[in-house]
């Protein structure tokens, strides 16, 4: 294994029209692009966020099981063109989920407010770079 | 990594966002592809575009973006559609790429919806070889959209799938694909975004290249296309675009003369936002396309 760096996910912008749009819990990356982190150790995900609405955010997820069990890696509720770190390492005791690298890695743009909120009248633009090292 | 060009032995991408190469129809059909059975085909990607009024304004899928179903008799198509103002999204069937396009089916509306498409000439989705997307927009207009197909429910698609990545050795290249900016800024942030490393062009071995630019939005942003014979730059302005709608052609060489300037050896794009009057946001959507010899 060597040292990669990914777009994980290249700029997008993606915007939501004024109905309610509840159903969706939030915008999940597509599953055929999730990240697979098998046979590295140590990622570091840069996401850059342009934009984003004012009831909405931008979450990292991770799992090590596909089909569900999905942790918050970390949340962005408001833009910056520098972008956010975060660094994902293996969980020392294997129990935490704190920065844990997780088999697979995914975004979700969801309403701030999970109780009440929807995705109604919200924009995001935004990129995620991911280094992955052996 | 840089895109390179007319190289035996390029690698190609090694994840499936990395930069996409020319390639032919995405096919359903081909000997020795995916199978289709249990799974969803992403065949566009969640996108947003917009752009301006323009008179008789209409936008296609790329041909080399044309789904070819080949032999595949029926198939569901899913249009994920987020948001779209001021245009239609239609998609659209062929027998051969140059048509004619027949719609299958339009929205106008924000919707989540599937279409059946299959070969019965009584169907009222009557499936030919190639299917595409088509946005037309007689005013001002936006969509964010994703479609996805997949054999019916219940049925197995009597066929495969597959998303090929031909390699290449000289051809046509999509400097930026069609790429969209909404970017926010305050009076004191610098909004500038610059073409990720991994899409600039490398024009080792190239005699010639003939940048194409179309931008249907420029709002409160400059587009600037900029040469370099070294990473580090000096970056020099080959073009710049404050308007849309632009369709521009920039021929360069690497034997300069009158008014074809010199190639130099890294071309990339970038976005000058602009700021200050206060807090506010700009948005681009443009796409360059290049040709080499």
């Amino acid at each position: 294994m060597r040292p990669q760096t990914l777009l994980m996910q290249r700029t997008l912008w993606l915007k939501s029209d004024d109905s309610d749009l509840d159903r969706y819990g939030g915008l999940i990356m597509p599953e055929q692009s999730w990240l697979a982190t098998d046979g590295y150790s140590n990622a570091v995900l840069l996401a850059t966020v342009f934009s984003l609405g004012d009831e909405c955010e931008l979450l990292l997820e991770g799992t090590d099981e596909p089909a569900g069990g999905w942790n918050l890696i970390s949340a962005v509720s408001s833009p910056g063109s520098t972008g956010q770190i975060t660094m994902l390492t293996p969980a020392r005791p294997r129990s935490a989920t704190a920065n844990r690298l997780w088999r697979f890695v995914r975004w979700r743009w969801a309403p701030e407010d999970t109780a009440t909120g929807t995705l109604a009248s919200q924009d995001i633009c935004f990129k995620i770079k991911a280094v992955l090292k052996p | 990594m840089t895109k390179r060009h007319g190289r035996k032995g390029r690698r190609g991408p090694t994840h499936g966002v990395m930069p996409k190469y020319p390639r032919g129809p995405q096919r359903v059909g081909r000997p020795g592809a995916r199978e289709l059975a249990d799974e969803e085909l992403v065949w566009q990607g969640w996108r947003t575009m917009a752009g301006v009024t323009i008179s008789g304004f209409s936008l296609t899928t790329s041909s080399e973006d044309y789904l070819d179903l080949g032999d595949t008799t029926s198939l569901e198509v899913h249009t994920h559609l987020l948001n779209i103002e001021g245009a239609t999204l239609a998609l659209q069937t062929a027998s051969s790429e140059e048509g004619p396009w027949e719609s299958l089916q339009s929205y106008t509306a924000a919707t989540d919806a599937s279409i059946i498409v299959n070969s019965a000439v009584s169907s009222n989705h009557e499936l030919e070889r190639y299917l595409r997307w088509e946005i037309t927009a007689p005013t001002e207009w936006q969509a964010t959209f994703r479609i996805t197909v997949a054999a019916p429910a219940g049925q197995v698609m009597g066929g495969h799938v597959e998303l090929p990545v031909d390699p290449y050795e000289r051809g046509a290249v999509e400097l930026a694909e069609w790429t969209s900016y909404r970017v926010a800024y305050t009076t004191s942030s610098t909004t500038n975004v610059i073409a990720d490393r991994e899409d600039w062009l490398d024009t080792d071995e190239m005699r010639y290249l003939n940048l194409e630019t179309e931008a249907t939005l420029l709002s409160a942003a400059t587009l600037v296309l900029e040469s370099a014979f070294s990473e580090e730059g000096p970056w020099t302005t080959i073009a710049s675009y404050t308007q849309a709608y632009t369709v521009d052609r920039v021929v360069m060489s690497w034997q300069p003369s009158g008014s074809v300037p010199a190639l130099a050896r890294y071309i990339r794009w970038h976005l000058e936002g602009q700021t200050g009057g206060g807090a506010g946001s700009w948005e681009a959507c443009f796409r360059v396309n290049g040709k080499w010899s």
